[in-house]
């Protein structure tokens, strides 16, 4: 992402300028909350909202994008676990709102299973791609730690989801980008079928 | 007696997948392994299945609530 240009003085731009700043933060922070929240869509629409609204009055300081990204869900991530850490949903609400990101029932069900650190660490690196020392402003943690942090949530995550997606399911997981890079090795490896010729 | 590499392979794919998070070069061989192997492909299919969350489809969050907290209203 390139940096957003600085803040304009003049009202009607610098309003431009805020806009600018809610398209390029507003989905992705609102659906990192829903993530974190594990579907507490009231909480998450109030938290992302807030966090926007703060991160708009200060977007003259966050314009490099990155950065920008970590400091709101910093915000984000200390609100809810102030806030919205142990509210009661029902389960089926709150796969109903994951799989409005395509997120599988299993993974919900493993996501809200998981200690809220641990669940920030892997939206942040798994879900988000973003950069280690991004992930550890999220979470207000060194590098270091949040390192070891992302280690032990991916095993957590990984032992309970596969555990969960073992049973049987009525909704086929596709192929992912680990899948075909896989394939890709073994279809390369075994070679191609034999081309069959009539004579 | 040779030793079978499999369990090499097998441990260096969940060692990629958990330690690494999938990044960097994954060997050839452990790739072909994890193909064929069940245990490894659970972990790719599980691991996937969190990568294929799209966040983005959350949609911006209510304007009403960031207009409020902007003119300082309570929330």
């Amino acid at each position: 992402m390139k940096p957003i240009s600085p803040a304009p003085r003049d009202p009607r731009a610098a309003s431009l300028f805020r806009a600018a700043f809610n398209d390029v933060h507003g989905e992705r922070l609102h659906g990192f909350v829903v993530m974190l929240t594990v579907g507490d869509l009231a909480a998450a629409a109030r938290i992302a909202a807030n966090v926007m609204a703060s991160g708009m009055a200060r977007a003259a300081e966050l314009r490099h994008p990155e950065r920008a990204a970590a400091w709101l869900r910093s915000k984000a991530y200390r609100e809810v676990r102030r806030t919205a850490a142990r509210r009661s949903v029902a389960a089926i609400d709150r796969r109903t709102a994951l799989w409005q990101l395509r997120v599988a029932s299993e993974v919900t069900d493993t996501l809200w299973a998981l200690p809220l650190e641990e669940r920030a660490v892997l939206i942040a690196d798994v879900v988000e791609g973003l950069d280690l020392r991004d992930v550890a402003t999220i979470i207000g943690r060194n590098p270091a730690r949040t390192s070891a942090i992302a280690r032990a949530a991916r095993h957590h995550y990984l032992a309970s989801a596969t555990a969960r997606m073992a049973r049987p399911r009525t909704v086929p997981v596709r192929a992912g980008q680990v899948a075909i890079q896989i394939e890709s090795a073994a279809a390369f490896a075994v070679g191609p079928a034999p081309v069959r010729t009539s004579r | 007696m040779s030793r079978s590499p499999e369990p090499d392979l097998h441990q260096l794919f969940g060692e990629w997948l958990t330690l690494g998070g999938g990044r960097g070069r994954l060997p050839r061989a452990a790739a072909v392994h994890a193909a064929f192997c069940a245990e490894c492909r659970a972990l790719t299919a599980a691991f996937d299945a969190l990568v294929a969350a799209d966040i983005a489809r959350a949609g911006f969050p209510p304007a009403r609530h960031i207009t409020a907290v902007e003119a300082g209203q309570p929330r």
